[in-house]
C-alpha cells in the first residue's frame, strides 16, 4: 500500500498565525514601539510584561530554509567577508539583515528582520551572543546578557541553588535597566499572569509529545518542528494556549483513528537528534516513508522546558529554573539519561543523528551521545551529515546511500515491537 | 536444485557481475564510465557468455553500488554495505570489521557474522577515497599498483597536509619543485589517507579479523600503512573489486533458498536484458 503523507489541519491556522506575528512586529516597529532581538531562551516573557516586542532572528533561519531561501542568504553574508564555517542560521541572519540591499529587504520573506531597539541573549550559544555584540555595536543599541550555566547532570534543587539565586539577581537588574530605558514601571503581577499562559501552552505542548508515544505515533518529528511556533512566538500569550489546545484535539483524534502523518503501516519509529535540515523537510519526509519509518521525536521538540519547573507564584525564579532545567543546558550524562528514557517511552527502532555542520554547539558530544545510547540500548544508529541553513553542506546521494543502509539494518532485525 | 544467481555492483568507478551457483561461474570488471545506465546491460551479457548460460538461466538477480536503482533487469537492490558484508563474510567468516576503499567513497562495516551491526562512511569530501588516489597518480605520471609499489621504497614520508584533493594535488606539486622524492611523496600520501579512513573506521571500534576490500585494497602502499597503523595484518579478499558483487549473487541466494524453504513464491521482476533509460 502507497504510503500517504497526511498534514495536520492546523497547518492553516499555524500560517496565518505566523504571518499575523510578523505583520504585528513589523506594524509595532513603524509606529515606534521598542522591538527587542532576543536569542531562543532569553527572558522574553519580562520584555513582553513591559510592552516590549519580541523578534527571534534565529527562528526566522528556519523559516528561510524552509522557503529554499536561506543559501543565498548564507552567501550574502560570505560576500561580507564571514566565513562559510560560521553557523549558517546566523550567516543567514546576516545576509538578511546587512547583506541584502535596503531597498530590497521588503522582499523577503516576512519583510526580513526589523532593526532591533535592544538585544537579549543568553551565554548558551557563543555564536549568537558574538552576532549581538556586533549588532548592538553596528545599531548603537544596548545588549542584555544572561549568563546560563551547564547543570552537567541535569537540574536539581540542592545543585542549582546557587545558579538560580545568581539568575534571580542577574533578572532583578534586567528590570531595573529597563525601567530606566522604557521610564516604564514593571509590573511583576502581569508577568505571573503571562506565566499562568505560558505554563498552560507549555503543558498542552507536552502532551502533544506524550501523544506521539502512541503507535502510530500522530505527529512526526517534521511536524513538531513547524507546530511548535505557535508556542515559540507568542509565549506567554493567549494564542499560544488556543493554538495548543487545538492542536492536542487533533492528534488526539488521529491517535484514536491510528493515524500516521507519514505512513500507512508505521514499521520503524525513530529518534532523530537536532533540528531538521529545514530546507530537505519534504523529501526526507517522503524518504523515510517509503520504508515506513517514522521520526517520532526529538530532544528539541523539548527545548523550552518542562511545565514542572514553571511556578506563576515566583516568576522570576521560575523562569531561571526553566531556563537552567531544559534538556539541551545539559551535559553529556543529562542528555544521555534523558534521551535513553526517551528511547524506552517512544518504543524506539534506531536513532538518527543529523549533524549540522556548522554548529558546534550540538556537535560536539554528539558521537560520545550516540556511543553512549548505542550501547545502553542496543539501538543502532546513523549519522546524517547537514545543515540547518545552507545546502551546500548537505548531499542527497549522501544522505540516501546512509539511509538505504540504515534500513537494511533495521528490517534486519526488525522492529522491537514484532 | 542448485540455483543460479547474479550480482551486478555498479560502483562510481568500476561496474562489476557476478554469476555463481554452488561456485562463481562467471565475473567481469569493467569500467562504468559516464553513462553507466547503458552499460549494465552489456556487462551482464558478457559475463553469461564467460558463464555460458543464457539470461533465463539465472534465477535471481540483486543489484547494489552507486548504479543499483539504473539497473532495470534485477530483482532487488541492496546498498553495497550490505553486499560487501555478505560478501566478505562468504570469504573471511571471523572478519568482524571490513574497510572498503571505493572510488567515490570509503566506507567501514561492523559485522556480527554476516550481520551488519554499523556502519560510517565518508562525508562530502573525496579525500581518503580511491579517486582521491588516482587524482594524485594521474598528477604523478604513475599507475596506482605502480604507486604502491614505489611507496616501500620511501626513505622517509613526506607529509601531504591538505586533506582537499585539488589542494594536495598542487601541495605535491610543490614538494617536487622543491626536490623531494616520488617515493617519500606517495609513502607520505598513502599515510595520510590511511590515517583519515582509519580515525572514522575507528568510531565503530576497529576489531580483529579486519578486512580491507574495494579497489584500495589492491594497493600495496594502502595494505602497508593499515598494517602500520592497525598494528596487525589486515586481511585481503582475493579480488577486492568484487565482494560487493560475490555479496549481492549470495544475498540473491540467501533470498531465493528462503522463499523456497518457507515455500513462498519468489518475488521477480518481469524482466527484460535491457539498459536504463529515463526517456521512456
Amino acid at each position: 500500500m502507497e504510503n500517504q503523507v497526511r498534514p495536520l489541519k492546523m497547518m492553516g491556522k499555524l500560517t496565518d498565525l505566523v504571518n499575523k506575528y510578523w505583520q504585528d512586529v513589523w506594524k509595532s516597529k513603524k509606529e515606534g514601539e521598542l522591538v527587542a532581538w532576543c536569542s531562543g531562551m532569553s527572558p522574553f516573557e519580562i520584555l513582553r510584561a513591559m510592552d516590549i516586542n519580541v523578534v527571534y532572528p534565529e527562528a526566522y533561519g528556519g523559516f528561510c530554509g524552509v522557503a529554499g531561501i536561506s543559501t543565498g542568504l548564507c552567501q550574502r553574508a560570505e560576500a561580507l567577508g564571514y566565513s562559510q564555517d560560521l553557523c549558517s542560521i546566523i550567516r543567514n541572519s546576516i545576509g538578511a539583515i546587512h547583506g541584502t540591499p535596503a531597498k530590497e529587504q521588503e522582499n523577503l520573506i516576512y519583510g526580513g528582520i526589523p532593526k532591533p531597539d535592544l538585544l537579549f541573549c543568553e551565554t548558551y550559544c557563543p555564536g549568537v551572543y558574538k552576532m549581538w555584540e556586533k549588532y548592538s555595536r553596528f545599531y548603537n543599541v544596548p545588549l542584555w546578557v544572561m549568563e546560563r550555566p551547564r547543570m552537567h547532570d541535569a537540574f536539581s534543587k540542592e545543585k542549582g541553588a546557587h545558579f538560580v539565586k545568581e539568575g534571580i539577581d542577574e533578572l532583578k537588574e534586567m528590570v531595573l535597566f529597563l525601567e530606566r530605558l522604557t521610564g516604564r514601571r514593571f509590573n511583576i503581577d502581569r508577568l505571573s499572569q503571562s506565566l499562568v499562559l505560558e505554563r498552560e501552552a507549555n503543558r498542552l505542548w507536552w502532551d502533544s509529545l506524550e501523544l506521539c508515544q502512541n503507535i502510530p505515533a500522530p505527529m512526526s518529528v517534521f511536524d513538531a518542528v513547524s507546530h511548535i511556533f505557535p508556542y515559540y512566538l507568542y509565549r506567554g500569550e493567549p494564542q499560544a494556549v488556543a493554538y495548543n489546545q487545538e492542536l492536542k484535539s487533533e492528534l488526539l483524534d488521529r491517535v484514536a483513528q491510528k493515524i500516521s502523518p507519514m505512513v500507512t503501516e508505521e514499521r520503524y519509529r525513530l529518534y532523530w537528534d537536532n533540528l531538521p535540515i529545514f530546507f530537505k523537510l519534504e523529501e526526507h519526509i517522503k524518504k523515510f516513508a517509503s520504508y515506513g519509518a517514522v521520526p517520532v521525536v526529538a530532544m528539541n521538540s523539548f527545548l523550552y522546558g518542562s511545565p514542572e519547573d514553571m511556578d506563576p507564584e515566583n516568576p522570576l525564579e521560575s523562569i531561571v529554573k526553566l531556563s537552567l532545567s531544559v534538556p539541551g543546558n545539559r551535559g553529556l550524562k543529562g542528555r544521555i539519561e534523558f534521551l535513553g528514557k526517551l528511547v524506552e517511552d517512544y518504543s524506539l527502532d534506531g536513532l538518527v543523528m543529523q549533524r549540522t555542520r556548522t554548529c558546534l554547539l550540538n556537535n560536539m558530544g554528539q558521537d560520545d551521545i550516540m556511543k553512549a545510547l548505542t550501547e545502553k540500548t542496543g539501538l543502532p544508529a546513523v549519522v546524517i551529515e547537514g545543515d540547518l541553513c545552507d545546502s551546500r553542506l548537505y548531499s542527497d546521494s549522501e544522505f540516501n546511500q546512509k539511509i538505504d543502509a540504515f534500513m537494511e539494518i533495521l528490517a534486519q532485525r526488525g522492529s522491537r515491537r514484532n | 536444485m542448485e540455483l543460479i544467481t547474479a550480482g551486478v555492483d555498479i560502483g562510481s568507478t568500476m561496474t562489476k557481475v557476478v554469476i555463481i551457483n554452488k561456485e562463481i561461474l562467471a565475473s567481469i570488471i569493467g569500467p562504468t564510465g559516464a553513462e553507466h545506465r547503458q552499460l549494465a546491460d552489456k556487462v551482464m551479457a558478457q559475463a553469461l557468455e564467460q558463464a555460458g548460460i543464457s539470461f533465463e538461466d539465472v534465477h535471481y538477480i540483486l543489484a547494489t553500488g552507486y548504479g543499483r536503482i539504473n539497473v532495470p533487469f534485477a530483482d532487488k537492490q541492496m546498498t553495497e554495505i550490505a553486499c560487501h558484508a555478505r560478501g566478505i563474510h562468504s570469504f573471511f567468516p571471523t572478519a568482524r570489521t571490513v574497510i572498503d576503499i571505493g572510488g567515490q567513497d570509503s566506507k567501514a562495516i561492523k559485522l556480527d557474522n554476516e550481520k551488519v551491526i554499523n556502519f560510517v562512511m565518508n562525508d562530502q569530501c573525496a579525500a581518503g577515497t580511491g579517486r582521491f588516489l588516482e587524482v594524485i597518480a594521474e598528477a604523478l605520471g604513475l599507475g596506482l599498483e605502480e604507486m604502491g609499489e614505489m611507496s616501500l621504497r620511501a626513505k622517509k614520508k613526506e607529509k601531504i597536509s591538505n586533506t582537499c584533493t585539488i589542494f594536495a594535488e598542487q601541495e605535491i606539486v610543490s614538494r617536487l619543485a622543491e626536490g623531494a622524492a616520488v617515493e617519500d611523496i606517495v609513502a607520505g600520501l598513502f599515510e595520510g589517507v590511511v590515517g583519515r579512513i582509519y580515525h572514522m573506521a575507528e568510531r565503530l571500534k576497529i576489531e580483529n579479523d579486519t578486512v580491507i576490500t574495494g579497489g584500495g585494497a589492491k594497493s600495496i602502499g594502502i595494505i602497508k600503512a593499515f598494517e602500520k597503523k592497525l598494528g596487525f595484518t589486515p586481511m585481503v579478499p582475493p579480488e577486492p573489486l568484487l565482494t560487493g558483487a560475490i555479496g549481492a549473487a549470495l544475498l540473491g541466494r540467501d533470498l531465493a533458498y528462503g522463499s523456497m524453504e518457507r515455500s513462498e513464491p519468489l518475488r521477480r521482476k518481469e524482466r527484460r536484458l535491457k539498459s536504463a533509460t529515463f526517456f521512456k
